[in-house]
């Protein structure tokens, strides 16, 4: 038999699944808005396909192969969608994100047997699953329609990954970025890294709602903070600063609404402390060290694997026992 | 027990050595082959080519001749590429001291990206063909074109085919190659 | 036993992949294509028949303290002469599949078999076995070599069909080899439950 290991708030809380992820929709929605304004109608589109067949996809599965009542009411397959649309760039054709989408519910979720039993975050695993299989348009990041001058096809991190590699200093790259325009607009990346402010919004709103602890999301952006202070300190010529690493990329999208997914985070406040670390250290190890410019998503689908072992490690003490 | 261990071991042995004496020459042929299928791809027409690999500079290199006279050098150069040592065999035309083309001999690139150097047909593989090491600076993103989404392939291969023009030249310094 | 019969238990119930979940190395590593698929899973049949054969052979005559060291000897002379032979005649196969051809040594459903099988059976059986396994193992790295080129190249046996925007790279990589040998496996033994 399966048990369930679930968080808190199934347990004991007057919330049902369904009020929950409808919170988290609310709370992507102004990051979702902003990019849609920033880059237009197929920004939209993408959106609209990849909620649309995750969704499709879950009833397909649900109805047709396993022969149960359907669980899309329960809105996470949107959450699913939604996270997975904001993960690609806007230029992805349609059939990709609904390769994508299918990856997302059908591997990733509901072979471990649907939500609660996943465990890696399914949206994370699209995406990841796209940048292996389609590397050359996952990878050709194009600029904000608006920006017309700013159409550089890279993104901050890919260029310094390059300049890197190039062995420029890559202070001249980061001097191309003001830190109040990657707050408010972010110069290409993905739709869900466009816009610092709308997502961190979501955040405060979810932490408001009390639909998730900050505990995780803090400590990645400390862990963040603190590893590339010290590799900056060290040598400011190769290694970037923590402003422009917290703000770049797909960290604070990641931090705030992938980690911190019930199903697939630990249980306690010190198992979320640890695996937060734990993503915020990979993270900046891949950035610094790795091929790939990026590395939030795969620091945080490797710390997935060890939650299982993060929840039996920090078990919450029993009631009465202190 | 210690008979049947050693009995079973030489029965074996026997066994591979018989195999191993039949199927030398073949393998030996089999191999020859092959550096001469590689050697052809990237030099221009030769019937005969250096029995041993010469080494030049820290390049193993082939000189193909045709009627007795060097049409061509080929020069293997490798260097860590995205995935793996990369080793590259460029080809360089005899005569005029131009590149005549190039080729990946080993690689560990990344399917769809960076393996695409593969190609013989695609763009990066055939914008060597003809290229006067004398005109070119050969820097990526400059003169020379890069394998979409693959900097670090084309770079690692760029620095290859440097390296091989490096070696090109202490070999033609080299009197004993008059 | 039935003469048929052991062919195929070889093939579906005793299936090395899809069952007994034997030799997963080679199966995950050496199925990037359909092609590829194949000539390992001759490869290894080869070995398997034969080594079946000889330890059927020899089983009576060794004794128990050193039958794990005869084994490995004799099947690692199998390999050898199989690599040997490759190199020599179809060095292309030889460069495909590269160090796991070597690798056949250590293959457990082989020395599974012989430990499982060769030894308490007579020389024929033991034979019978060996193709059954052997089938088994190639049609099952066959069709995950076809399924993973399918997808990842867009190619049958080579035969291209499908363009190169389409083709999903993450198959022909290590997480596509064990995404499709999951739902393969899933598919097998549902298949296999349906048939009893």
């Amino acid at each position: 038999m399966n048990i369930l290991v679930s968080p808190n708030p199934h347990i004991h809380s007057k919330w049902s699944t369904r009020s929950l992820m409808t919170d988290v929709v609310i709370a992507l929605l102004p990051a979702a808005i902003c990019s849609v304004v920033f880059y237009g109608w197929r920004e939209a589109l993408v959106l609209a396909v990849s909620v649309l067949s995750c969704v499709g996809f879950e009833w397909l599965i649900t109805r047709c192969l396993m022969k149960q009542r359907s669980t899309i009411c329960d809105m996470s397959a949107v959450v699913t969608g939604l996270l997975l649309g904001m993960n690609l760039p806007f230029t992805t054709p349609w059939w990709m994100v609904m390769i994508g989408a299918l990856v997302a519910i059908g591997i990733a979720k509901m072979t471990f047997g649907g939500l609660g039993q996943n465990v890696f975050n399914p949206a994370l695993v699209g995406r990841v699953f796209l940048l292996v299989s389609f590397p050359a348009v996952m990878t050709t990041w194009v600029g904000p329609v608006h920006f017309a001058d700013a159409f550089t096809g890279s993104t901050p991190l890919s260029s310094v990954n390059e300049a890197i590699l190039n062995g420029t200093p890559v202070t001249e790259i980061t001097s191309q970025y003001s830190y109040g325009s990657m707050l408010l607009a972010n110069l290409g990346g993905s739709a869900g890294e466009i816009c610092a402010l709308a997502l961190l919004l979501g955040f405060v709103y979810l932490c408001v709602r009390k639909v998730i602890k900050p505990w995780i999301t803090l400590s990645i952006f400390a862990t963040v903070a603190l590893t590339s202070l010290i590799f900056w300190g060290i040598d400011s010529a190769r290694f970037t600063d923590p402003a422009f690493n917290l703000l770049s990329g797909g960290l604070i999208l990641g931090a705030c609404f992938m980690a911190t997914d019930y199903v697939t985070s630990p249980m306690s406040t010190l198992g979320g402390i640890i695996f937060g670390v734990g993503i915020g250290f990979l993270t900046m190890m891949i950035r610094y060290f790795g091929s790939y410019p990026e590395g939030v998503s795969f620091a945080i689908l490797i710390m997935n694997a060890f939650v299982p072992l993060l929840n039996r490690w920090c078990k919450q003490k029993k009631f009465g026992r202190a | 027990m210690v008979l049947v261990l050693t009995g079973v071991c030489l029965v074996c042995a026997a066994l591979l050595g018989g195999a191993y004496v039949i199927t030398k020459d073949p393998i030996a042929k089999a191999d020859k082959e092959k550096t001469v299928k590689a050697l052809s791809e990237v030099l221009p027409a030769f019937d005969t080519v250096s029995e041993e690999p010469l080494e030049a500079g820290g390049c193993n290199y082939y000189v193909a001749q045709k009627d007795g006279a060097v049409v061509g050098y080929a020069i293997e150069s490798k260097t860590g590429g995205f995935g793996g040592e990369l080793t590259v065999m460029v080809g360089i035309d005899a005569k005029t001291g131009f590149i005549w083309n190039t080729a990946p001999l080993k690689h560990g690139e990344t399917p769809g990206l960076g393996a695409k150097c593969e190609d013989a047909n695609g763009k990066f593989r055939t914008q060597w063909q003809g290229l006067n090491p004398a005109e070119h600076a050969f820097e990526v993103k400059k003169d020379i074109d890069a394998i979409t989404a693959s900097t670090i392939t084309s770079k690692a291969y760029t620095k290859c085919v440097t390296q091989a023009l490096e070696a090109y030249k202490l070999i033609m310094e080299e009197p004993s190659n008059e | 036993m039935n003469k048929f019969r052991i062919i195929l238990d070889g093939i579906v119930k005793n299936n090395p992949t899809f069952v007994l979940i034997l030799g997963m190395c080679p199966t995950l590593a050496t199925t990037t294509s359909a092609i590829n698929g194949l000539s390992m899973g001759l490869a290894t049949m080869f070995v398997l028949i034969l080594a079946n054969m000889v330890i059927s052979l020899i089983a009576p005559i060794v004794p128990d303290k050193v039958h794990i060291p005869v084994y490995i000897v004799v099947i690692a002379t199998f390999v050898t002469l199989l690599q040997l032979l490759l190199k020599a005649y179809v060095p292309a196969v030889n460069d495909a599949l590269g160090l796991f051809i070597p690798l056949i040594v250590v293959n457990c459903i082989i020395l599974g078999r012989a430990e499982g099988f060769a030894n308490k059976h007579g020389v024929g059986e033991s034979a019978l076995d060996g193709i059954g396994i052997g089938i088994g193992f190639t049609l099952a790295l066959t069709v995950l070599g076809a399924v993973r080129e399918i997808l990842g190249s867009g190619s049958i046996f080579n035969v291209q069909f499908i363009g190169e925007q389409y083709q999903m790279l993450a198959f022909v990589m290590a997480p596509g080899a064990f995404i499709c040998l999951g739902y393969l496996m899933v598919l097998f033994n549902k298949f296999i439950k349906k048939e009893k």
